[in-house]
């Protein structure tokens, strides 16, 4: 037989139990600071975790660019375009790396309208779709019939249609296999599937993960010269408050991103240095093979912009191909989601 | 009469066979050529990584470590405190049962990224996580070891006119001891898995950053995954010895 414990000794004994080890807990995080003559202190999201393709924002750093433009960066690891927005909404950052596209869409969808695009990283699509060398598939339309691993709802799989039609493949011939994305190189190596949906950044990597037999890549950017890869996106908020601040960000990590893809080596050793475990030759390899999607873009007169600057003729075919693609509502403004202006 | 076996060969020798056994196999996988090295990488392969990143991997145990006992002293409490309260209120149990079993349901790895955003990229969310991981079995020993007390004992006790603090403390606590030890010992080392899965979403530190962040060097993940396996392993043997100390009466008295 069993009996209830007495209320009054529970009260009492519970009074006593050792919550205050919730102090801890260091749940408190770096806000701007308004204090007069400090640096401003502003977090960083970066696409995906800690990769050799955002070094630029070490090197940024580590140059002391932004703290010449009174600047304290803390670079943080973000989890892509979605859950990067929700930690902006949330107050959890101030700057956040985006796929400018993925921005886009999100906002058309009214998921997320709170924030703002105020500068281009790449200037092209970094998606591609990768193969063994190997492998006997050696154009785009080899890959008709083959197994290629994904991320479902990644922007690789998204505009994947677009290119299919346009390299000349019927898309709806492949099967598609959903993988995390840290199995995709052993996965194509062990050949559990034929191809891969990747960034043309993650060659070295995958090349690594595959045993050293090198791959073939078939960036989308070269059929798709309409759609640009990522930018940087802050809350519409800070934008209003503080537009200065906005500039001065950009204005260092562009710096930043320029020395980076004009010296991958020098930018792989300064992350590597930041980043304990991490490979500098997999940053550098990361860094270099940004060189052909950093550059600044064409204004409607064919001139040049400012590095990082948005093009409003890119942005109107842009918006028009996902528009094309059902994934934003027709009659989208993009105006309403892109900073002009704020890159310098 | 039975004669009791020298302690030496089973409590050293018996585990350091199992381990050696388990190493044994996994080289032979490795060597067999079977699956490729970025798979199974050999043992020497994850050995050297311990001489290559020392710190770093040393560094980022100890963030887990804290994390882990953080969020398991938390939880041990926290469950302790709840079970106390649902051991004294059958209705208060049936109200509150669907709850904790619902939460203990829920997939933790969705509920990773929300802490990130409700907490931030501190320690917080990862201690929360742990808390999560290890209160359902705390909470479900400890009321099942207080409700557990023979009856008999509870109105001797009582006979004796002890008050409710003192048959709480004195007869209740001491009876569900062992089954509050099953709890801890069950949590633990859902603790470590729980400061891993919350260190995989929104942190700069700790053994499941380091799996992260690893990319295709997979003898540094193997090298934070035997790092782990070696933390569960010490606490969990820590809490036995706690145990021991606390509960000498149970190596006696049960077969």
């Amino acid at each position: 037989m069993t009996n209830p414990v007495p209320r009054r000794a529970v009260l009492a004994g519970v009074a006593g139990l050792p919550l205050a080890a919730l102090a801890g807990c260091t749940g408190g995080e770096p806000r701007p600071s308004a204090a007069a003559g400090g640096p401003a202190r502003v977090r960083v999201l970066t696409g995906l975790g800690f990769q050799g393709r955002e070094a630029y924002l070490d090197v940024a750093t580590e140059m002391g660019w932004f703290a010449e433009l009174g600047l304290e960066v803390e670079v943080l690891p973000g989890e892509g375009t979605e859950q990067n927005l929700t930690l902006l909404s949330a107050g959890q950052a101030e700057f956040a790396t985006l796929d400018v596209n993925a921005a886009l869409i999100e906002h058309s969808r009214g998921t997320f309208t709170d924030f703002r695009l105020t500068a281009v990283l790449q200037d092209l699509l970094l998606s591609c779709v990768m193969v063994l060398e190997s492998s006997g598939i050696d154009r785009p339309r080899d890959l008709e019939g083959a197994t290629i691993a994904y991320i479902p709802g990644g922007i690789n799989d998204v505009v994947f249609p677009v290119f299919a039609q346009l390299a000349g493949f019927d898309a709806g011939s492949v099967e598609l296999v959903g993988l995390p994305p840290p199995s995709f190189g052993a996965a194509l190596a062990e050949g559990r599937v034929d191809a891969i949906m990747q960034f043309v950044v993650g060659r070295h990597t995958i090349e690594q993960a595959a045993g050293g037999q090198p791959v073939r890549v078939f960036a989308y950017a070269d059929w798709l010269s309409e759609l640009y890869g990522s930018g940087i996106g802050c809350p519409v908020a800070l934008v209003d408050r503080d537009p200065g601040l906005v500039r001065r960000f950009n204005t260092a990590a562009l710096r930043g991103l320029a020395y980076a893809v004009a010296n991958p080596q020098e930018a792989g050793e300064v992350f590597a240095a930041r980043h304990d475990g991490q490979d500098v030759a997999a940053a550098a390899a990361e860094v270099a093979a940004l060189a052909g999607y950093v550059r600044p873009g064409e204004g409607f007169d064919g001139q040049e912009l400012p590095l990082g600057e948005f093009s409003e003729v890119r942005l109107v075919q842009s918006v028009a191909l996902l528009e094309g693609l059902g994934v934003i509502e027709a009659g989208f403004r993009f105006a309403d989601v892109v900073g002009f202006g704020l890159v310098r | 009469m039975r004669t009791v076996p020298a302690a030496g060969w089973p409590v050293l020798g018996l585990p350091a066979l199992g381990a050696t056994v388990a190493v044994g196999g996994w080289w032979a996988v490795a060597a067999s050529g079977r699956l490729p090295a970025v798979l199974v990488p050999a043992p020497p392969q994850v050995l050297a990584v311990f001489g290559r990143l020392p710190a770093y991997l040393a560094g980022n145990l100890w963030v887990t470590v804290t994390e882990t006992a953080q969020g398991f002293g938390l939880a041990a409490g926290a469950g302790l405190a709840v079970g106390v309260v649902l051991a004294s209120s059958r209705g208060l149990a049936r109200a509150a049962y669907p709850v904790l079993v619902g939460l203990q349901a829920v997939p933790k790895l969705a509920l990773a990224p929300l802490l990130v955003v409700a907490l931030g990229f501190g320690t917080a969310p990862k201690v929360v996580m742990v808390v999560l991981m290890c209160l359902f079995p705390v909470v479900l020993a400890t009321t099942s070891g207080l409700t557990g007390t023979p009856a008999e004992l509870v109105e001797l006790t009582r006979s004796l006119c002890a008050t409710r603090w003192q048959v709480l403390v004195k007869l209740r606590l001491p009876h569900a001891l062992p089954q509050i030890f099953v709890g801890l010992k069950t949590a633990m080392p859902l603790a470590v898995i729980g400061a891993v899965v919350g260190e995989l979403f929104g942190a700069t530190a700790g053994l499941g950053f380091v799996i992260r962040t690893a990319g295709s060097d997979t003898p540094l993940v193997y090298a934070a995954l035997l790092l782990l396996a070696g933390l569960s392993i010490g606490l969990f043997y820590g809490l036995v010895a706690a145990e021991r100390l606390l509960v000498p009466w149970t190596g006696h008295t049960t077969s």
